[in-house]
């Protein structure tokens, strides 16, 4: 809930007019305004969910064809034409075979439907409770296209849930999977928000939307929008800062950096993460050692994902392997080619850069974390999408309630473009992955076995990474780790741990 | 001989004293999240005045003041036909795990104890025939936690951050009673209660050398009603038995949070806030109780409480099963043991009574288990109209592994007519 400061409806007219107008003839035009408004926003949103923005490349004989439609021309960026088009021109599109791109999301801030929990100690943001009943809400208002499964139970015995997305989506067919991961980090709450809201499109947009029907249909697109919900609990409750899972590591200290705790590279070194169960980047007593980061590495084993996102948060940027070492990745150029359309994706909404780069080198170095792992175990594209603010004065890990629309409103072409590389570059798996649970319904939560599904793509990517370093341990009893080496970091943001 | 008594109960008001500050050990605390744990003990049925708190928190079948009302108001028809009781207590009570405090953001070597001096009850009785009538005002809980102060330096001995915790908030209780002498050996009472209270809880952490600051405050102003009530059958001129209970409750809360970010730098400013309903669910209280009067002075009691602590369930900011507790019912067990004897001070007969008593208090988590064991003492004086009775509570707590230790110290002012 944001607190409205200025009440004063005339608080932005001159003071002259302000003292020629009498209060009587304030009210008046307040009273008009309001009457007005009541038949104007209705119309509004009408011709609002009735119209959608689209883009064409801007090329002589395609516009030629348009023309003959009278649609209305928008505007023109970066050599395409943007209309808009009413819902029943899109068959003439087709009959034209005029190829778009859907637009609408840049354009209209994406309204959000009426969340099924309401109240909650922190606002707009979801606490586990609250998501834990939106994600059934999902399930239960789009059972044909989202199943929600428990991929495991934290520390405290709190689930971890993931929300496929997918047509016949109780069948595993031979599609391409993507997987988005929120909150590792406890305080990271807008990182829970951007999973969640990407389901929630998703669904909600299937029927009206032939851009994200067809990824839908093309895909599996797998959410888990909060992996560390013990965490965040705490953060909502006590204290708002906290980072780490809630293992009691014995010694009066709490928490496993669950973004250290995956077993690809872990503990290479103690600047990546720290052996010492007090440091914010504690990677735990042994990989995997915690059931929050073993809920991920088993649901990789059941499935066969051809991109991951990680979101956290801040500082605007999107990250890729390696995050160990600042040695490039095998890969290097297309982790970057696809981060840098992502980014562009980002930018073109309304302008906000998200840097883009090699982890090891951007930030901080990082070992054990989920994107080093993905990649270097199943050699997909992952990245970390760290989100806004730009930096720790700018809010730190606080975003307002008001932002949370509008950071997932400039995510979401990126998403949806990693939807659609993987779509695009798919190729089949080696094996049928074995089955998983999935829950049918809120009440009960009967585990029932999906059936099989025959062998998938394989991404041309999709090779296992060769280490490019053999595993090193430090004697850790003679080194206090208390900070990491910062590394080389664009526009100057600070190193603080994210 | 008059000021030598007088001498005499001062300085045993000032050994005893002395003695509570030497022991000053810590309290509980078992559960770490729970903010709304009253201080030392969940189960806080009842109020015990320096008499009861004497006899292990005797006050089922026993009562020497309007106190009793909170408990058994059947007892109000044994009172005499006026009593006014002013009550006034220090709680000593060690705390290690609370908050944020040894749950990973704050380490303390050990346990932290906290002190509260207060003044927790002020009640009056009447009797009018075979109706008793009583109104009083009592403390029930206090949700009070040692509060915490850091600061942290650079090493040029500036301040780098600084950190305040600050958690306060009470219940308190006004209950009006009825009681009637239903027939010859038997009396009944109820009692209305009207709760109120407030829970509060804010930390600031100042990151002074990066120029912001984050805080969190969570308010809770809580209103609820009840009803508790009683039995007393004197089954033979020296046995008393009783039954108590006291309804299942909804502790309800006007529930407000704010999260603050702020940046002086920038003047950046995010605040998160909510404003919703919350709900605790008390639990029914039923007990029993049995005393035994030996001779004219000396009488024993004993009782049991049970607490249906499994019921025990909380909405929080409007949402259910955001905190769960897993709680178990509990039996509190106790029993004490008065003496009077009796000199004369000003030529008028004054009493001394000498009590004891023992009470075992588990308490409602499943995990940790915990339970404390309370050892109690008290004396006094009562002159004419006049009663001035004191007692103490010491007791330690086992299950935790932290070894917590709870006392408390009780001064009772009565006048009866």
């Amino acid at each position: 809930m944001i607190k409205i400061k200025n009440r004063d409806p005339f608080g932005s007219i001159p003071l002259r007019l302000r003292n020629i107008l009498s209060k009587g003839c304030q009210n008046k035009i307040v009273m008009t305004a309001v009457l007005l408004s009541l038949f104007i926003i209705p119309l509004w949103a009408q011709d609002y969910w009735n119209t959608q923005i689209i883009s064409i490349e801007k090329n002589r004989s395609l516009l030629n064809r348009l023309r003959e439609m009278n649609l209305d021309f928008l505007m023109e960026k970066d050599n395409r034409v943007y209309i808009v088009i009413s819902l029943d021109d899109f068959p003439r599109l087709d009959q034209k075979n005029i190829p778009y791109i859907m637009e609408t999301q840049n354009f209209f801030p994406y309204v959000q439907a009426e969340r099924t929990t309401r109240g909650g100690v922190n606002g707009d943001f979801h606490s586990y409770v609250e998501l834990e009943q939106d994600l059934f809400a999902l399930q239960d208002s789009y059972p044909q296209i989202a199943s929600l499964s428990i991929i495991g139970q934290s520390l405290e015995g709190r689930n971890i849930y993931a929300l496929k997305i997918s047509d016949n989506v109780h069948f595993d067919e031979s599609e391409p999977e993507v997987i988005f991961i929120g909150c590792h980090h406890a305080r990271e709450w807008i990182a829970v928000e951007i999973p969640y809201l990407l389901a929630q499109y998703l669904v909600e947009n299937y029927s009206t939307d032939a851009q994200v029907r067809d990824l839908v249909d093309e895909s599996e697109i797998w959410i888990v929008p909060l992996l560390n919900p013990d965490g965040l609990q705490y953060s909502i409750h006590f204290y708002r800062y906290w980072r780490k899972n809630r293992r009691d590591n014995g010694n009066g200290t709490y928490g496993v950096d669950l973004n250290r705790n995956y077993d690809y590279m872990w503990g290479y070194d103690d600047e990546g993460s720290s052996p010492y169960t007090g440091s914010e980047v504690y990677r735990g007593p042994s990989p995997f050692s915690e059931p929050e980061s073993r809920a991920i590495r088993d649901l990789f084993t059941q499935r066969n994902f051809q991109a991951l996102v990680s979101f956290h948060s801040y500082s605007q940027v999107i990250l890729y392997p390696w995050g160990y070492t600042d040695q490039p990745a095998p890969d290097d150029a297309l982790l970057d080619q696809i981060a840098s359309e992502m980014s562009a994706r980002i930018q073109a909404v309304n302008g906000t850069f998200y840097d883009f780069g090699q982890a090891g080198e951007s930030l901080y170095l990082t070992n054990g974390d989920t994107t080093d792992w993905s990649y270097g175990v199943y050699g997909i594209p992952s990245y970390t999408i760290e989100l806004p603010p730009l930096d720790y004065l700018s809010g730190g890990f606080f975003n307002s309630e008001e932002d949370i629309q509008a950071i997932f409103t400039e995510n979401l072409p990126a998403a949806l473009y990693l939807i659609d590389w993987s779509i695009q570059n798919s190729s089949p798996p080696p094996d049928p992955p074995p089955v998983i649970r999935r829950i049918p319904g809120r009440i009960g939560g009967i585990a029932t076995l999906s059936p099989g599904r025959r062998a998938i793509h394989k991404s041309s990517l999709r090779q296992p990474v060769p280490e490019s370093k053999t595993l090193k341990k430090e004697d850790s009893s003679t080194k206090i780790m208390e900070t990491v080496r910062p590394k080389q970091v664009s526009k100057g943001q600070k190193q603080e741990r994210k | 001989m008059k000021r030598s008594i007088s001498k005499s109960i001062i300085l045993l008001f000032f050994m005893i004293s002395a003695l509570l500050m030497k022991l000053c050990w810590p309290q509980s605390t078992v559960g770490q999240y729970e903010d709304e744990a009253p201080l030392r003990t969940w189960n806080t049925f009842g109020f015990s005045t320096a008499s009861s708190l004497a006899m292990g928190e005797m006050r089922f079948t026993l009562g020497s003041d309007c106190s009793v009302s909170h408990s058994n108001p059947a007892l109000l028809s044994a009172l005499p036909k006026f009593t006014l009781t002013l009550n006034s207590s220090l709680d000593r009570a060690s705390l290690f795990k609370y908050s944020m405090v040894n749950t990973g953001v704050l380490y303390t070597d050990g346990n932290s104890s906290l002190g509260l001096l207060a003044f927790d009850f002020a009640g009056t009785s009447v009797r009018i025939k075979d109706w008793s009538f009583a109104l009083s005002i009592a403390l029930l809980e206090n949700y009070v936690r040692p509060s915490v102060d850091l600061s942290a330096y650079t090493s040029q001995g500036d301040i780098a951050r600084t950190f305040v915790f600050d958690q306060d908030g009470h219940l308190k209780n006004i209950n009006f009673s009825v009681a009637r002498r239903l027939f010859g050996s038997l009396s009944a009472g109820i009692g209305l209660n009207y709760a109120y209270g407030f829970l509060e809880k804010d930390y600031e952490d100042d990151w002074v050398i990066s120029s912001y600051t984050i805080s969190d405050r969570k308010h809770h102003e809580f209103e609820s009603f009840y009803i508790n009530g009683g039995l007393v059958l004197d089954l033979t001129p020296k046995i008393k038995v009783a039954a108590v209970f006291r309804t299942p409750f909804l502790k309800k809360a006007d529930s407000e949070s704010l999260y603050r970010y702020y940046s002086s730098s920038t003047d950046t400013e995010i605040r998160t806030e909510a404003s919703e309903r919350s709900e605790y669910k008390q639990p029914l209280v039923a007990g029993l109780g049995i005393s035994y009067t030996f001779s004219s002075n000396l009488r024993a009691a004993s009782e049991l409480t049970f607490y249906d602590w499994s019921e025990y369930s909380i909405v929080y900011f409007g949402e259910e099963d955001e905190q769960e507790r897993d709680f178990k019912d509990i039996i509190k067990v106790g029993a004490g043991l008065e003496y009077i004897s009796s000199l004369k001070i000003f030529g008028a007969e004054a009493e001394i009574p000498f009590r004891a008593g023992v009470s075992y208090d588990p308490q409602p988590m499943k995990a940790p288990r915990s339970a404390y064991l309370y050892f109690s003492l008290g004396t006094g004086i009562h002159w004419q109209k006049i009663f001035l009775d004191m007692g103490m509570l010491v007791g330690g707590e086992s299950g935790s592994g932290n070894s917590l230790r709870a006392k408390k110290l009780t001064l009772s002012l009565s006048f009866r007519m």
